[in-house]
């Protein structure tokens, strides 16, 4: 019996759209812009946040511990490094694992470094990791603070331009996507209220048969729906389209990232296509019917 | 069964459409309601199917006060009612068995119920050899026929009509009077708004006649009384 029901909505919902084409060519023409507007600000997003782990990866404070700590100390201090928030690791880096290192890097030159063996300038120290880029000033801030501590790498600055691009990024395509939802969700209220125009006959007939408000309205709601997925899946293949050709041409003069790969996206875009464009839907019918249709 | 107990109905123009209105009537009864242009009887039905309810007063139908009613409860009271109207209201991208099929699925009839009951109706309204027809295609007779199959496919207690022989010729009005006392013999109380001044002084029903939204006349075996 249920069955029979969703049927006959889904069936009502299409014929519908098919009757009122106008209405619902500028509705689903609404729904891809938008989406396509979401879904090149998504890419982008997927794309500077995976730089952005990238560099949290790579990315390491230097801590350098003062000479008046003996080894124990300096042990001591690693621990209270891996107890701050966000830091993933902390790794002795001794003054004799610089020294080496550096007389490694001169290589012709490290005589240089001759006579400095029991002398060595360099200071013990931690290269620590952060599991999350955004907290670089708290983590240093807090390492500054361990007694012992003389010096602490300064990576503030990079990490900071990056962590506010990708804050930036999210602020501007949240709020402008959301607005073109609103937008969206307006103008598919529109091709509702149309097609509660159209069949103000048969809503009548069916308050008269005893048919309940839920049953009225369901076929306008997933018409609603159809509309919101038309769009998801439309912009789904333009975005898909668009993005399978930049990788190549960008590649070429971008060398220092890797874009992502669009079957490592495709899922995210298709899910938030299609959730966006059902909310979308249902949002601008509920609207509508609100309006238009007190049964 | 219908009670209407002091009922009035005042809209919010301030103009008294039925005052101090009574009767009762009974489960099984075929009733005529006659009067002038104006007079009221659309009002009535209205209330019938619970579109308005009474300023003051009480109606009453199937036990039910129709004032009491939730909103979320009207389809279900709709449902115990059939009616149809003057202007047949047909879906018109409908066949004739679709548009009967329509008011089945609405309520939720199994496919099974609908396969066994829709060739039963077509057969009672004599529109057999209709089924697949488009209502752009029938007469009004048979128009009036499919909204009566309507009406009647989910079993209701009571059929309601206004002025269901208002578009049709007398011939045809004939047919279709006919056909709501065959409705109203297998047990289904029938209510009808009309003018039709011959029908109603040949069928010898019950007769309330309205005027001003009073009534003046109720009478067994009643005549139309109205020159028209
Ligand atoms: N929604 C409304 N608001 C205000 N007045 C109304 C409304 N509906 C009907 N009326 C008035 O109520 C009175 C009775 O109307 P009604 O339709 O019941 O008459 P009727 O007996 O059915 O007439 P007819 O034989 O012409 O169909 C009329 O004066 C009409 O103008
Ligand atoms: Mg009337």
């Amino acid at each position: 019996m249920m069955s029979n029901k969703i049927k006959y909505y889904i069936g009502e919902a299409f014929k519908s759209i098919g009757k009122n084409r106008i209405t619902s060519i500028v509705s689903v023409s609404t729904a891809v812009a938008t989406m396509f507007i979401l879904g090149l600000f998504l890419i982008l997003s997927l794309n500077v946040n995976d730089v952005a782990v990238q560099v949290s990866r790579d990315c390491e404070i230097q801590v350098f511990i003062s000479d008046d700590c003996d080894m124990n100390a300096y042990e001591s201090i690693g621990n209270e490094i891996k107890k701050i928030q966000h830091v993933s690791d902390a790794l002795m880096y001794t003054k004799e694992q610089i020294f080496e290192e550096v007389k490694i890097k001169l290589g012709d030159k490290a005589d240089m470094l001759v006579g400095l063996e029991n002398d060595n300038p360099y200071r013990n120290s931690f290269k620590v990791n952060l599991d999350d880029l955004a907290y670089v000033n708290e983590v240093s801030d807090a390492l500054a603070k361990i007694n012992g501590v003389e010096k602490v790498s300064d990576v503030q600055s990079l990490a900071n331009t990056i962590v506010n691009v990708v804050n930036a990024i999210q602020n501007v395509s949240l709020w402008l996507v959301l607005l073109l939802c609103i937008v969206t969700a307006f103008i598919v209220s529109n091709a509702i209220k149309v097609s509660v125009y159209a069949r103000r006959k048969e809503i009548n007939i069916m308050k008269y048969i005893g048919a309940t408000d839920a049953f009225i309205r369901w076929p306008f709601i997933i018409e609603g729906i159809i509309i919101g997925l038309i769009g998801a899946i439309i912009s789904f293949l333009l975005i898909w389209t668009l993005y399978s050709r930049i990788p190549a041409q960008v590649s070429e003069y971008v060398t220092f990232f890797k874009l992502l790969a669009f079957e490592n996206i495709a899922l995210t875009v298709i899910g938030t296509f299609s959730v966006v464009g059902i909310v979308i839907g249902v949002s601008g019918s509920i609207m509508s019917l609100r309006k238009h249709l007190r049964v | 069964m219908v009670i209407a107990r002091n009922v009035c109905k005042t809209y919010d123009e301030g103009n008294k459409v039925l005052q101090d209105v009574n009767f009762i009537i009974d489960k099984g009864e075929f009733v005529f309601l006659v009067g002038a242009s104006g007079a009221g009887k659309s009002t009535l039905i209205k209330m019938f199917l619970r579109e308005i309810t009474p300023t003051t007063g009480e109606f009453i139908v199937n036990n039910k006060d129709i004032a009491k009613i939730k909103h979320k409860e009207i389809p279900f009271f709709r449902r115990t009612i059939g009616v149809v109207f003057q202007d047949f209201r047909l879906l018109e991208d409908k066949t004739v068995k679709e548009n009967i099929e329509f008011a089945m699925i609405v309520v939720g009839a199994p496919k099974s119920l609908r396969r066994k009951k829709i060739p039963e109706i077509l057969s009672l309204v004599g529109l057999t050899h209709r089924a697949k027809a488009y209502p752009k295609n029938l007469s009004g007779g048979e128009k009036q026929r499919v909204a009566i199959a309507r009406a009647i496919v989910n079993n209701p207690s009571m059929l309601i009509a206004d002025e269901p022989t208002g578009n049709l010729d007398p011939e045809t009005a004939w047919e279709i009077m006919h056909l709501l006392d065959d409705i109203n013999k297998k047990g289904t109380t029938v209510v009808v708004a009309t003018h039709a001044k011959e029908i109603v002084d040949t069928m010898k029903k019950r007769v309330i006649a309205i005027e001003n939204g009073t009534i003046v006349r109720d009478e067994e075996k009643g005549v139309y009384g109205y020159d028209e």
